[in-house]
């Protein structure tokens, strides 16, 4: 019983710690001189909490995935009517346009894998997945990322056992 | 033609049936002296037969081949409009206009366009591109401030209206070439050229043009004469016909045999094609001086040449000039001899005038006016540093054959709206630092370079201050210290090794000594000539200390820097010696590029490219340069670098960029500076763009200019110009922001004196907190104990 009201006061006082006493307890023993000033990798004040994306204007609609805009979107069909058609170069011609469009979306970069790979040009698919994969990685992996990166990772995958 | 081909051939029959008679032994007899005598003759006629008919043949060939080549055409990138696109209605007016659209309120044409405040109305062009032809459209843009919003596709006829998710516009032609002569040509047609220019070059070179077959006589007669009583040859009497031929295909030796060539040809010239072709191909052939390695040939590339205009644009005083160049395109140079070119043109005047080809009035007034030459050699095109880059990557990357194929259509990835914003930018910030620093007048140089930081794309490059220039390309060329700009390779080694080093690891900025294999000593300086003890990796980096970075390099090892520095995309091998951690080698504007790309794709190595695809003359697609990446680091790693040149920026060297770009831009770089101040260096990027900028001397002289002082200045602006996009933060989870003690090397609390608050992988991550600076012993032993 000792053992158990002990835990729970430690366990209330070190989530308040978290947040209250490091945050709010002054310098102690140091002598503040003597510290360097170190560059803070801190955002600055009006910085919103994930960079400014709210200052972006037209191209933050397009960084999402969920919001691949209608260019992209008809670069994309094109390209597949062309990949349809076995017209490689036209097609990629299509998904590198959609690229320059919004680098950052993963969509572009899975459908070249995917061409790659058909192509048996197993390097340039694995290295396009792998594109894909950092830009889902850089984005936190949200759930719209989801099925892309199932697929990306295939792609890799078939890439490297094709390779193996 | 076809008649003497039908002779020469009769004669080898006729020969062949006689051939047989001399064998029978008949020799020595008056009969067999005439048959060996017919038969020499006979010999001679084929030879002479056969020789005329290799120059015929020769003769068409290339004159054909000349006369229709067509140059290789190089398109900027074409402009494509989607809704949502970050582009104003009055950089769209102003891209047509560059494009050459005309202002017409009913837009009936293609070519044509009006604008009414945020709507822009125009009518584009077909274009065939290598993804397929895009057809001319009447169009309607609307803005919604700095954005496109709808575009519209109005109909013509039984089109029927619709709203376009994409548009493409016709690209902008920025220049054109021989590829296979490394040449530029400004081609002109005969019916271009004003007819006093014309009236001039015959009066003085061939009054005689339109009544000869090619050769004056006379004038041979002439020159003959005049070269007898000299004992050598000094005159040729050259009608245009055979100075064509002369430049054609013919060396300048000076002897009788060549001239002998020279008539026959020109007979068989004016046999096969008519004055008025000879005289086009001529008014595009001849030489009229050399540029550099480069000859300038055809009077519509010279008059751009020398007076910076077209032919339809020359006054009749550089007419005159231009046309008594002709005799002597090095000996008249009026850039190099003007009194001599001076003396030249007024003779050419005086004939004028003497043929009654002009009047009395305008002799005087053309006598007394100036040479008026552009000041400087203006190129054929508006970007002759990136026409540079794209003829370079063409011949390195295309065989002669596929160069060759005449009438190529070059697609690059040039932007002209950025490299307009580029140059005038770096003019006038050079212009400021000259006057700031008391330096004399265009001391200064600089190169720039400018990509798309993800796709490797060359949008913009800058070979020097005068950008109308063609000659020394310093962003391909000027191979420069880089200092400081290679220590990103240095804190990249480290943080690779997440167990081992994050930005608040320390090490020591006091003095260093190594001895390189050389047994040379090396101890290198910090900047202000101070050490600054034990500092974290992030503090050495945003500072830009030398002693922690040089420490922190032999720490890890100069050939797994080396290797660091390989993988970021540099090709060539650098020495061994440890000064290269401190930027000691030299590099070129392009190479610092490629190295920066690696950083600013997210560890991804995209060759920087500056041609999209080549199409042969009839569309079909040549080839193409496609995007490729391969992963050279992982993006965590690279993540973390990337918040130190943030750092760099806001706290540290780059800070001063901030004087310009607006505080809530986020973007990242490195100053670097060499010894003596003699190169003064900004490479930094954004989401968008990686620009990378270099200022200094040609002369290597010293300059007061540190990266920070100089080129950062100029980046700066040319970030702000182009209005740049902020950098987006890493959201992954295997990158945490924590407040971290960097005595104690463990985490701490954000208000804790000398907390920083750093990005770090989370294997780098500290489990043991810090309560300001003393290790909290109660919670570590709470934390312990539910552990």
């Amino acid at each position: 019983m000792y053992r158990f009201l002990t835990v729970m006061a430690v366990f209330l006082l070190t989530s308040c710690a978290q947040h209250s006493l490091y945050v709010e307890m002054d310098p102690v023993g140091r002598d503040a001189e003597q510290r360097p000033s170190h560059p803070r990798l801190s955002p600055p004040a009006h910085a919103p909490a994930h960079g400014y994306r709210e200052k972006r204007g037209i191209k933050q609609g397009h960084r999402g995935e969920a919001s691949l805009s209608a260019a992209q979107v008809a670069l994309l069909n094109q390209a597949e009517q062309h990949m349809a058609k076995h017209k490689v170069s036209l097609a990629m011609s299509k998904l590198e346009r959609a690229i320059r469009i919004n680098p950052h979306a993963v969509k572009p970069y899975r459908v070249l894998a995917a061409l790659h790979l058909k192509q048996g040009n197993r390097r340039a698919a694995a290295e396009f997945a792998r594109k894909g994969l950092a830009i889902i990685a850089k984005k936190g992996s949200p759930r719209s990322f989801n099925r892309e990166q199932v697929r990306l990772e295939s792609i890799l995958a078939q890439a490297r056992s094709r390779r193996a | 033609m076809a008649g003497k081909k039908k002779g020469v051939a009769g004669k080898g029959k006729r020969g062949k049936k006689r051939s047989p008679t001399p064998k029978k032994g008949t020799f020595g007899g008056g009969k067999g002296r005439l048959r060996a005598m017919l038969s020499a003759m006979f010999a001679v006629f084929l030879l002479l037969g056969v020789g005329l008919l290799f120059l015929d043949w020769k003769l068409q060939a290339r004159f054909d081949g000349k006369r229709w080549s067509l140059p290789a055409k190089i398109y900027a990138r074409p402009l494509e409009l989607y809704s949502g696109l970050s582009l104003t209605a009055d950089a769209l007016e102003a891209e047509l206009v560059r494009m050459r659209y005309r202002h017409d309120p009913a837009v009936k044409e293609p070519g044509s366009y009006h604008r009414r405040g945020n709507r822009v109305h125009f009518f584009t062009h077909d274009f065939q591109f290598l993804d397929g032809l895009e057809r001319q459209r009447k169009v309607l843009v609307t803005f919604s401030g700095d954005q496109v919003k709808v575009i519209r596709h109005l109909p013509v006829g039984n089109e029927r209206a619709e709203t376009l998710d994409l548009l493409r516009l016709e690209p902008m032609l920025i220049g054109g070439f021989y590829p296979s002569h490394n040449e530029d040509r400004a081609l002109i047609q005969l019916k271009d050229v004003p007819p006093l220019l014309i009236e001039t070059l015959l009066t003085v070179e061939d009054r005689d043009y339109f009544e000869h077959s090619g050769i004056a006589w006379s004038g041979i007669a002439r020159a003959m004469l005049v070269n007898l009583r000299a004992g050598k040859i000094k005159q040729g009497g050259s009608t245009l016909t055979q100075q064509l031929v002369k430049n054609f295909y013919l060396t300048d030796k000076r002897s009788y045999w060549r001239k002998a060539i020279e008539v026959v040809m020109a007979m068989l010239l004016e046999l096969h094609y008519d004055k008025a072709e000879i005289l086009e191909a001529y008014l595009n052939e001849i030489y009229l001086g050399q540029n550099g390695a480069k000859g300038v040939h055809g009077l519509g590339l010279a008059s751009s040449y020398y007076f910076g205009r077209s032919p339809q644009q020359l006054k009749l005083n550089q007419i005159a000039l231009l046309v008594g160049i002709i005799k002597g395109p090095s000996l008249y140079d009026p850039r190099r001899h003007p009194k001599r070119a001076t003396k030249r043109r007024n003779q050419v005047l005086s004939i004028l005038r003497e043929q009654g080809v002009i009047t009395e009035v305008d002799y005087n007034r053309a006598f007394q006016a100036p040479l008026s030459i552009a000041r400087k050699p203006r190129s054929n095109s508006p970007y002759p540093a990136y026409m540079d880059l794209v003829k370079r990557q063409l011949r390195r990357d295309y065989n002669d054959k596929d160069i060759s194929t005449e009438g190529l259509r070059i697609f690059t990835s040039l932007d002209p709206v950025l490299q307009g914003a580029a140059e005038k930018a770096m003019q006038k910030r050079l212009k400021q630092l000259e006057r700031a620093y008391q330096l004399p007048t265009k001391s200064l140089q600089s190169a720039v370079v400018i990509t798309s930081a993800d796709g490797g794309e060359v949008l913009g490059l800058i070979g020097g201050r005068d950008v109308r220039l063609p000659g020394f390309n310093r962003a391909l060329d000027a191979e420069r210290p880089i200092g400081s700009l290679l220590k990103p390779a240095i804190y990249l080694t480290a943080l690779e090794d997440y167990t081992r080093y994050h930005w608040g690891s320390l090490i020591e900025d006091a003095p260093i000594e190594i001895t390189a294999e050389d047994d040379k000593l090396w101890a290198p300086q910090n900047y202000d000539r101070i050490s600054h003890g034990q500092v974290t990796l992030l503090e050495a980096l945003v500072r830009s200390y030398n002693q922690a970075a040089a420490r922190l390099g032999m720490e890890l090892g100069l050939p797994q820097v080396l290797k660091t520095v390989k993988r970021m995309g540099i090709t060539r091998d650098l020495p061994a010696y440890p000064a290269v951690l401190l930027g000691g080698t030299g590099m070129t504007p392009v190479e610092v590029t490629s190295f920066y790309q690696t950083i600013a794709t997210g560890g991804f190595n995209t060759p920087l490219r500056a041609i999209r695809e080549v199409l042969a003359a009839d569309g079909k697609p040549l080839s193409r340069y496609p995007f490729t990446v391969g992963q050279r680091f992982e993006p965590q790693a690279i993540a973390l670098l990337t918040e130190g040149l943030k750092a760099v920026m806001r706290e540290g060297t780059g800070k001063g960029a901030y004087t310009v770009l607006p505080d809530h831009l986020e973007v990242a770089g490195k100053t670097g500076t060499t010894n003596g101040l003699r190169d003064s260096w900004f490479a930094g990027y954004s989401e968008d763009y990686l620009t990378v900028v270099w200022v200094g001397r040609d002369d290597n002289g010293k300059t007061p200019l540190t990266g920070s002082s100089g080129a950062l200045r100029v980046w700066a602006d040319i970030m702000h110009k182009m209005g740049a996009h902020s950098l987006e933060p890493y959201q992954g989870e295997d990158i945490q922001q924590v407040w971290f003690d960097p005595v104690s090397q463990l985490r701490t609390g954000r208000r804790c004196e000398g907390a920083m608050h750093l990005p770090m992988h989370h294997t780098s991550i500290p489990d043991q907190w810090t309560s300001c600076g003393q290790s909290d012993k109660l919670i570590n032993r709470i934390k312990g104990f539910f552990r």
